[in-house]
């Protein structure tokens, strides 16, 4: 028990570091970043002077080892376009409306896709049945950034009932949060449905339909508590997908979050604090997947031993 | 060749025995044509594929108007069907006066090319990878399983976003993204199936004759991976149609004077509440050329499978 925590832990921590390096490299190898920044026709002495600033100039291990011990104490250095402020700060100010924007979508797409999941799974065929396969089928194809335009036009511009973009009240999160729910409400659905498929053909559903439960009886007391086990541990790998998904979101939206921070910072060749974020984004990542998988532990003693 | 679909009677339909002759390969074009005349869905996917292919094809002869072809005296026009909309322009012009229908019919095009090819490469890479790791085992094993793990602990979205910003912007360095961004899964799916494959005893038995390697490889291995890789590159296209656009949207894909889907998104956004038409004609084309890939792969995914029954 504890060994597989241990395990899964170090695997993670492991893991975070193979974060750190790759994404270093992986801006380093943008070019020359001063050349980004300064103007093509500015005079040498100038580059020279900013390249000595960002610390350019030292040997790519050097500026490898200082980045790696500032990151493991938590410094992710400094934004070149805020002047002094540090990225940690500028990304923890963004980090709450990202995460509001993405629990609301998790909870439109549970809300509707769980019970349409298992509606549709319990009766084959049926009318409801077509529904859920559909939406299942429309989360697959509709990009959600053209669905938020596509609400925006027709919501906020056509008929005017909500905001079209910006972070005020309730009213303003509805749009972004069914734009980025919606992907995820169709794989949800699709899952539900299919572990549904799975169970109804168990011998102990058969057993209760055969001493004579009545049909919702049986798919909330013996469906649902076995086809909730997949479902909580997708939803733990939803959680990363939107905060990787609320980029476009964001962006449609102009909602206040590291999503558009990153957009902005990716336009403005902000290379430090794009870096930043992408780290931290993907530390968040593998910490909750993390919690995920020890969470399961204890509800599933099965994988422990896997 | 051992993908026969020799047990597909286990579970014999109630409507009677299987269509299906014992021995007959899983690949053969006549078994995949009558499954593909019964299923709709598949059907209809396949058609939409053909469509667009049609349409990136054919595009100068389906349009009198180039793609960057622009005509001021007719900018800002609506579809024809709304008021000022002109018959000349089914589906409006922006703000240059370039023809929208050409646009998304040349855009076809950028999907596609990025679609097909970045999934080849994918697989290419994910193929050779994952029977490296698989084969091989060792330390091989390690760093490759370890790289792809890694590729897998950053968000999606946010990865591409970064390499993009990397690379800058052309048509060729989104298919190498994409090739890149898209091959650890089947790195995983190759490795796991080689692994299978290796314990089974047929595979054993080659080994124990005396066969290498390069034997090996491509007499008994690649043919068991066409069927679950087909599958699975199918959807890989459709995903990388589908996050192309959501690059071009933010401005990060191929360069903006090139007519793609995510390019006009992109350029519909910033006009979104006074010319809706620029961003919604470009998204029904993605969304329809995903939807039929998809239905296309839903349906292959059922026919390539040996286990399942046929005619459900």
């Amino acid at each position: 028990m504890l060994g597989y925590f241990l395990r899964r832990t170090f695997e993670s921590v492991l893991l975070m570091l193979g974060v750190l390096v790759l994404v270093f490299f992986m801006v380093r190898l943008t070019g020359d970043p001063v050349s980004l920044i300064i103007p093509m026709d500015a005079p040498p002495a100038q580059r020279e002077a900013f390249r000595e600033a960002l610390g350019l100039n030292e040997p790519l291990l050097v500026q490898f080892t200082s980045y790696l011990v500032g990151a493991v104490q938590g410094d992710l250095g400094t934004s070149l376009r805020r002047r002094g402020e540090a990225n940690l700060d500028i990304i923890l100010a963004r980090l709450p409306a990202t995460i509001q924007l993405a629990l609301a979508a998790l909870a439109f797409a549970t809300i509707i896709a769980i019970p349409l999941g298992l509606a549709g799974g319990m009766r084959p065929g049926s009318a409801i049945d077509t529904i859920a396969r559909g939406v299942g089928l429309a989360g697959q194809t509709i990009p959600s950034f053209w669905l938020g335009m596509l609400l925006i036009v027709l919501f906020a511009v056509t008929l005017r009932w909500l905001p079209s973009f910006g972070r005020d009240g309730f009213a303003s999160i509805i749009l972004p949060a069914i734009a980025l729910g919606f992907a995820g409400m169709g794989q949800l659905v699709r899952l539900t449905r299919s572990a549904v498929l799975d169970v109804r053909r168990s011998d102990y559903v058969r057993t209760a339909h055969a001493k004579g439960l009545r049909p919702e009886r049986v798919s909330l007391k013996h469906v649902l508590p076995n086809v909730a086990i997949p479902i909580v541990s997708v939803l733990g790998i939803q959680f990363t997908y939107l905060l990787g998904g609320s980029v476009y979101i964001e962006v449609v939206f102009a909602w206040p979050g590291l999503g558009s921070l990153l957009e902005g910072s990716v336009r403005d060749a902000d290379f430090p604090l794009v870096q930043a974020i992408t780290i931290f984004i993907s530390l968040f990542a593998i910490s909750i997947h993390l919690l995920t998988d020890l969470v399961y532990g204890l509800l599933d003693p099965r994988l422990r031993h896997a | 060749m051992s993908a026969h679909v020799g047990a597909a009677g286990r579970d014999a339909s109630p409507e009677g025995p299987s269509a299906n002759e014992v021995g007959e390969s899983l690949y053969a074009p006549s078994r995949l044509a009558r499954l593909l005349r019964k299923d709709a869905a598949g059907m209809v996917g396949l058609s939409l594929i053909l469509v667009i292919l049609m349409a990136a094809i054919f595009a100068p002869w389906l349009t009198p108007y180039g793609p960057t072809e622009g005509d001021f005296m007719s900018a800002r026009l609506p579809p024809a069907w709304m008021d000022g909309g002109s018959s000349a322009h089914q589906l409006g012009t922006d703000q240059l006066g370039q023809d929208v229908f050409t646009r998304i019919v040349y855009g076809s095009r950028v999907s596609l090319m990025v679609g097909f090819l970045g999934a080849l490469l994918a697989v290419s890479i994910g193929v050779t990878l994952g029977l490296l790791a698989g084969y091989f085992g060792g330390w091989l094993d390690t760093i490759i399983t370890a790289f792809t793990n890694l590729l897998l602990s950053i968000p999606y979205l946010v990865l591409v976003i970064v390499i993009a910003t990397v690379l800058g912007r052309s048509l060729t360095n989104v298919i190498l993204l994409f090739g890149v961004t898209g091959s650890p899964v089947f790195i995983r799916v190759t490795r796991g199936e080689v692994l299978r494959l290796k314990r089974l005893a047929y595979v054993e038995a080659a080994v124990g004759l005396g066969a290498t390697a390069g034997r090996i490889i491509p007499q008994h291995l690649l043919p068991n991976l066409v069927g679950p890789l087909a599958t699975l590159a199918t959807f890989e296209v459709s995903a990388m149609i589908f996050y192309e656009s959501g690059l071009g949207f933010l401005g990060l894909s191929v360069p903006p004077e090139i007519p793609s889907w995510g390019n006009m998104l992109s350029l519909g956004r910033q006009f979104l509440t006074i010319y809706p038409w620029l961003a919604i004609f470009p998204g029904v084309a993605i969304a329809l050329t995903t939807l039929g890939i998809n239905l296309f792969g839903d349906w292959l995914r059922d026919a390539l499978d040996p286990r399942a029954e046929e005619g459900s």
